[in-house]
């Protein structure tokens, strides 16, 4: 007898198991994207805004945005990718989501230079950039079996057009570590 | 041994009713997936729409007109649809002047940029979603308005199932 009932209670059980699994194992949740939670070391949503926060709050503070005349004009340059970047970063979503905020901000305008690449006629009254916004993103990895320990940076400088001279330059490190 | 025999087809009949046949509003949130999909695209048009309309720096007296709106993101996304669903939106609300783009004389063109972060690990699956549109102005080339709207879904596996 208790032989039968160990019996059924494992078949029971394999059957609830076996729902559950048919059902669709886990649960797909919306978190808010603001929120800094990372679900592994790798580059993430938090990462993006941890990078995009402290850049746009830096530009801010810099003297030739903050104690400009008139409102200087930005464009956006290249933000390349490190040589040692082993996963994609997608750094065009860096910076624009950084021209986004100081956009927010008024206190710069941005000149749309995709928009007038991609004019056939370069015809209107452009107005030309005071300053470009250019970087770089690195990346250094480990895994050492036990824990992963993952290192990135985003440089980011800002060069006025005329002089070339680099009027503001910034650097963000982000190192999250796993242990298994 | 029958008794046994009748409880496990009880309950694996439970398990296997035939899969069944539900409409659903569109415009009701149901996660199903992580993936892309037709209530993420009516939350980032409607709230985009009201950005807009909201705005303190566009200037409602002009006309405005929509360009592309690029996907870059890992999954396949409609954004003509995304478009014309924005576009009526602002038509709808009697507030902005929309003008077809290659017709109309238009001071302003909606440029949009859909990109996503995907992760996945033993545990979890992690998209990201964000969507860019901006208003360029035509005679300048002045970005006159900016504005983000993001969704992020995550997806954690169940402790039993195989």
């Amino acid at each position: 007898m208790i032989v039968k009932k160990t019996v059924i209670a494992v078949g029971i059980v394999f059957a609830m198991v076996g729902c559950v699994s048919t059902g669709g194992s886990g649960k797909v949740v919306r978190v808010d994207p603001r929120d800094m939670q990372d679900t592994d070391a790798n580059y993430g949503a938090e990462d993006l805004h941890i990078f995009v926060q402290k850049m746009v709050s830096a530009m801010l503070q810099t003297p030739v945005i903050a104690s400009a005349s008139k409102k200087p004009y930005l464009a956006l340059g290249n933000i390349g990718v490190g040589v040692g970047v082993d996963e994609h970063i997608d750094t065009k979503l860096i910076k624009n989501s950084i021209r986004t905020n100081l956009i927010k901000s008024t206190r710069v305008n941005f000149i749309d230079s995709e928009y007038i690449d991609g004019l056939e006629k370069k015809e209107g009254k452009f107005i030309k950039k005071d300053y470009e916004l250019t970087g770089d993103v690195h990346s250094i990895k480990k895994d050492t079996g036990s824990t992963i320990d993952n290192f990135y940076a985003l440089t980011l400088k800002l060069t006025d057009v005329k002089t070339s001279v680099i009027v503001w330059s910034e650097e963000k490190e982000i190192r999250k570590i796993v242990n298994r | 041994m029958k008794f046994i025999f009748l409880i496990g087809i009880v309950l694996f009949s439970g398990c296997n009713t035939p899969a069944k046949m539900q409409s659903i509003d569109p415009k009701e949130n149901q996660l199903t997936t992580i993936r892309w999909g037709e209530s993420d695209l009516q939350e980032m048009a409607n709230r985009v729409a009201t950005h807009i309309l909201s705005s303190s720096t566009i200037d409602f007296s002009k006309s405005y007109s929509f360009g592309k709106i690029k996907n870059r993101s890992h999954d396949h996304i409609d954004t003509k649809h995304l478009a014309d669903k924005i576009s009526m939106a602002l038509v709808q609300s009697g507030k902005v002047k929309i003008v077809e783009k290659e017709k109309g004389k238009s001071s302003g063109i909606f440029f949009g940029k859909i990109s996503s972060i995907f992760k996945k690990n033993d545990r979890t699956k992690d998209m990201f979603f964000n969507f860019n549109l901006t208003l360029t102005e035509r005679e300048t080339s002045r970005v006159v308005w900016s504005h983000d709207v993001e969704i992020r879904k995550v997806y954690n596996k169940a402790m039993f199932g195989w």
